[in-house]
């Protein structure tokens, strides 16, 4: 191609501002906002990370230290905290799925009406300020509150339950929270799988037991999949549950980066464990990716 | 190839002259490329004013990019375009005074029929009371008046069908460009609807450059066709000429349904030559395009209506021995199976009172050397 | 024997009505405590009382914080469909490497826990001046209205027609007057859609508020916060209880606008983007 020919087309490219390859471009504002007050806040996070913390002014600039990473690795108590926010996750997890699953099942398989009544239980939940909902359960959950008072005036238990201010407090809280976005997500798988598919698995002779596990519960992996890594991420970083349900059983890793940025004022540290933590998530969502993928492949070939 | 129509060659490049005779479209070494994949590779062609010309050809071919083309909807890669003399290749579409049917009508959902076809006349800032006559006359040549009220949703698929046409003609658009614009259709619709549209072109005179895959269509709508293979143009001439003188294998098997036998030339001269076929008959045709030398690999096509069979061998141009293999039914003809000699079948279309063989009786297929086309094999 | 009601059909009938009721109890029990009149936070009465919803439309430790949730969560829906609606326009019918890196661009966020994000701005936005400060807040909420915005537009356009926009250049409009007259209404209802979710995101949020805010721009997640935290008043249930009608409120718009297919479809789209 000569100069000439190679000049009309970038002349004519530059002309073509309404056309597909050019006007992905419209997505910059929206991708510019990610970069500024994400991407660069969290390099900011690292840089801090990497400081000397300086009692008094939360770290001294310029500085560089491995200090506080060396701190999260060393001490057991940071090893305890992640653990304990990883463990409740997946304990977290797997209660999700057991109760998102059937009911998910049922939206997709009521009529219209139905349909809309569920989907209205399980979104009103999801779209109200989980404070709102945590409150709820303080209310429902506490030594003196509606639980343990119905149960006391039936006469089944004589002293309160302790559901609350412990792991099991955090669990009730964090499965409130995630089990609507998981519930919707494998709805919406669910309600893309081939009816056909079934059907002709009955046609063979499958009973309808049998059709779910061969059929449609291989089909909503992927649904389960998304679904499971949804509520391990919201899980591994929330704050709220275990700040207002935990009790002394154990911390969680946001919580403990919170005292240190509001309370202790290390901010070293605290922008450790915050590094710590977006990595580990980062990682999970990577994981999730890969494996979603491979999988898709695996089941296209 | 884009070295020749990216250097400013003057007397390649200009306007054709010579104002009469200035085409109202007019393609000169338009070339299409997507990343290495080359859409349209170095076409020219002109459309007269008052013209009906369609472009023909299978999916893929770059008829649908070169109409985008020419409506400033694709970026050219290399060639130039003239509306009506004036080059356009590089002004957006809402500059070029052309207008478009499309495959899916691309009816504005939110607008009633009257705004629909209103919409062209007021981007060009025409007052309104002739806004209004225009779109009145507009919806009596599509029949469709007392629809202006209704939403696009609210219209069966050919009426939708009509008020693309009526949103298209009302700009009185210099050309106008028509993707596919039957297609969705359903058949007996599609037939009627070919009649109007032509109708309606010459009523109006309006230059049209009609893009689609349907040979019958083309056939029927057209005063010359286009036909494209590959992003190349396979031939460029009046439906009569395309159907009885393709110019090539791939023109002839695409227009209607054709025999193809491969061979070489065996003797040549004049208009017609001798093919000797792999299979090790003579036969004697017509050529087209320069396939002239003897010795040169070829192939000659027949069409199955231009074959008969005989139980004795008759005095023909062509004649081959072969035996029936099968036949259909086809409501107004008969189509036979011929097995020949040698390997490979030939189809041929006989009418009801000459279709009297069964399976298994052998036969002479005849046909005359002008219903034979020479063409280069590809 | 009826195939409807056989064991494993009846069973997750019933498991998920179990889910529904453990989904559906504390927004009960909230709203039940709103109305009593007992000061104490833990048994609901049945007495009826409307003291506390007097309490919170008339003292300004609620009405502030209220007003700041209300300019917060518009200003924010108002940015998130700003940034959204090019560049769901710019993405929904584009390919190739280019579309789905800008496609990430724009989706990171969403993905990210508010306790990372308010942790990185609490120490950028201290920095340039926004901490405390009302566009601060706003520009934080947006890092998640954005990407919801953006799924609702998209999918709605996704399902358009891109030839009406190209009939509409060929015709004479230009890019603005094709943008106006024929893109903007075809997406419409994705836009208000998109507008809703964003705000019931920023109305709700908290734990970027609690990091950002200071006490002329607190909202009123991080006073609910306080109270719930320090002293548990009956009034929080009453504050509760608008929270969650807001939610039904918002909900039942929602389904109006994309229905029950297009609230699955977008969550469907946003957990494969995972």
């Amino acid at each position: 191609m000569g100069d000439a020919a190679t000049s009309e087309t970038s002349g004519g490219g530059s002309r073509g501002s309404w056309q597909r390859l050019d006007r992905a471009w419209l997505a910059l504002p929206a991708v510019v906002l990610t970069a500024v007050f994400f991407v660069i806040p969290i390099l900011f996070m690292g840089r801090i990370s990497l400081s000397v913390h300086e009692s008094g002014s939360a770290y001294r600039e310029g500085t560089w230290t491995l200090d506080s990473y060396v701190t999260l690795l060393t001490d057991s108590f940071y090893l305890r905290i992640f653990s304990y926010t990883l463990g409740v996750s997946l304990l977290v997890t797997v209660l999700g799925l057991a109760f998102a699953y059937p009911i998910a099942y049922w939206i997709n398989r009521s009529g219209p009406r139905l349909k809309v009544i569920l989907l209205f239980a399980v979104i009103v939940p999801l779209w109200t300020n989980i404070l709102v909902l945590i409150y709820g359960w303080l209310i429902i959950l506490s030594p003196g509150g509606a639980l343990n008072d119905g149960l006391m005036r039936l006469g089944l238990i004589d002293s309160p339950l302790r559901v609350v201010y412990n792991t099991f407090g955090i669990v009730v809280g964090i499965v409130q929270i995630t089990l609507p976005y998981a519930i919707l997500i494998i709805a919406a798988v669910l309600a893309g799988i081939d009816r056909s598919l079934v059907e002709s698995a009955r046609d063979m002779g499958a009973s309808r037991l049998k059709a779910f596990l061969h059929v449609t519960l291989p089909l909503s992996a992927p649904g389960i999949a998304s679904a499971a890594t949804v509520i391990f991420v919201w899980s591994m970083g929330e704050y709220a549950s275990p700040q207002l349900l935990g009790g002394s059983a154990g911390k969680f890793v946001s919580q403990e980066v919170s005292s240190q940025f509001l309370t202790a004022f290390n901010w070293p540290r605290g922008a450790g464990l915050a590094v710590t933590l977006f990595s580990l998530i980062v990682l999970i969502l990577v994981v999730a990716q890969t494996a979603a993928r491979v999988t898709a492949r695996r089941n296209a070939a | 190839m884009t070295d020749v129509s990216a250097q400013p060659m003057e007397d390649s490049v200009a306007p054709p002259g010579g104002g009469a005779t200035t085409p109202d479209l007019e393609v000169q070494g338009l070339s299409k490329h997507f990343g290495p994949v080359v859409a349209v590779d170095s076409i020219d062609f002109t459309v007269d004013s008052g013209e009906f010309v369609s472009i023909l050809g299978p999916s893929g071919c770059g008829k649908t990019t070169t109409l985008r083309m020419v409506a400033g909807l694709e970026e050219v890669t290399a060639g130039r375009i003239f509306i009506r003399g004036s080059d356009v290749t590089h002004l957006p579409p809402e500059k070029r005074n052309t207008a478009m049917v499309f495959q899916s009508y691309a009816l504005f959902p939110h607008m009633n029929v009257h705004d629909n076809v209103a919409f062209g006349l007021k981007m060009r800032g025409v007052a309104k009371a002739e806004i209004d006559d225009r779109v009145a006359m507009a919806m009596r040549r599509v029949r469709l008046e007392g629809y202006e009220k209704r939403k696009p949703s609210q219209l069966s698929g050919g009426q939708r069908q009509r008020v693309a046409v009526a949103r298209a003609i009302v700009v009185e658009p210099a050309i106008l460009l028509l993707d596919e614009a039957l297609t969705n259709l359903d058949r007996r619709l599609r037939q009627q609807l070919q009649l109007e549209l032509k109708e309606l072109q010459v009523d109006l005179g309006i230059t049209s450059l009609f893009v689609t895959h349907d040979q019958e269509e083309a056939l029927t709508m057209s005063d010359r066709i286009i036909v494209m293979d590959e992003g190349l143009i396979a031939q460029n001439a009046e439906p009569s000429e395309v159907y009885d003188r393709p110019a090539s294998a791939f023109v002839a098997g695409f227009i209607g349904e054709s025999n193809r036998l491969d061979g070489s030339v065996a003797a040549g001269g004049g208009e017609m030559c001798t093919i000797r076929t792999d299979a090790g008959l003579d036969l004697v045709g017509v050529h087209a395009g320069h396939v002239g030398h003897v010795g040169r690999q070829c192939a000659v096509m027949v069409r199955p209506r231009a074959i008969t069979l005989h139980a004795d061998r008759p005095t023909k141009d062509n004649v081959i021995e072969g035996v029936v293999k099968l036949w259909a039914y086809k409501g107004e003809s008969y189509e036979y199976v011929i097995s020949l000699p040698g390997g490979g079948d030939l189809l041929a279309n006989l009418p009801r009172r000459e279709a009297v063989f069964e399976r298994g009786d052998r036969v002479f297929a005849a046909f005359d050397a002008r219903d034979v086309i020479v063409v280069e094999r590809v | 024997m009826s195939p409807r009601w056989s064991l494993p059909s009846l069973s997750y009938r019933v498991l998920g009505l179990a889910t529904v009721v453990f989904l559906l109890s504390p927004l009960v029990i909230v709203v039940w405590l709103s109305f009593g009149s007992s000061p104490y936070m833990a048994k609901p009465s049945l007495d009826f009382s409307l003291r506390w919803y007097e309490e919170i439309f008339t003292a300004s430790r609620w009405t502030g914080p209220f007003q700041h949730s209300l300019i917060i969560a518009a200003g924010s829906s108002v940015l998130s469909l700003l940034l959204a609606t090019p560049a769901a326009l710019g993405l929904a019918k584009a390919q190739g490497r280019r579309a789905v890196g800008l496609n990430f661009g724009v989706m990171v966020p969403f993905f990210m826990p508010g306790l990372i994000l308010a942790v990185g701005l609490l120490m950028f936005a201290s920095r340039i001046g926004l901490s405390g400060t009302f566009p601060g807040i706003m520009i934080a909420h947006s890092l998640w209205g954005t990407p919801i915005a953006y799924l609702a537009i998209r999918a709605v356009y996704a399902g358009t027609d891109t030839a009406a926009e190209e009939a509409a250049r060929v015709l004479g409009a230009g890019p603005l007057r094709t943008f106006f007259l024929v893109t903007l209404p075809s997406i419409l209802p994705g836009v208000a859609a998109g507008a809703l979710f964003a705000f019931v995101i920023s109305f709700n949020e908290f734990m970027m508020s609690l990091f950002l805010t200071a006490p002329r721009t607190v909202t009123l997640p991080v006073v609910i916060w306080t109270s719930l935290r320090y002293e548990v008043s009956p009034a929080v249930a009453a504050i509760a209880s608008v929270f969650i009608g807001i939610s039904v409120i918002a909900v039942i718009i929602g389904l109006r606008l994309v229905g029950t297919r297009g609230l699955l479809q977008l969550t469907a789209a946003d957990a494969t983007k995972k």
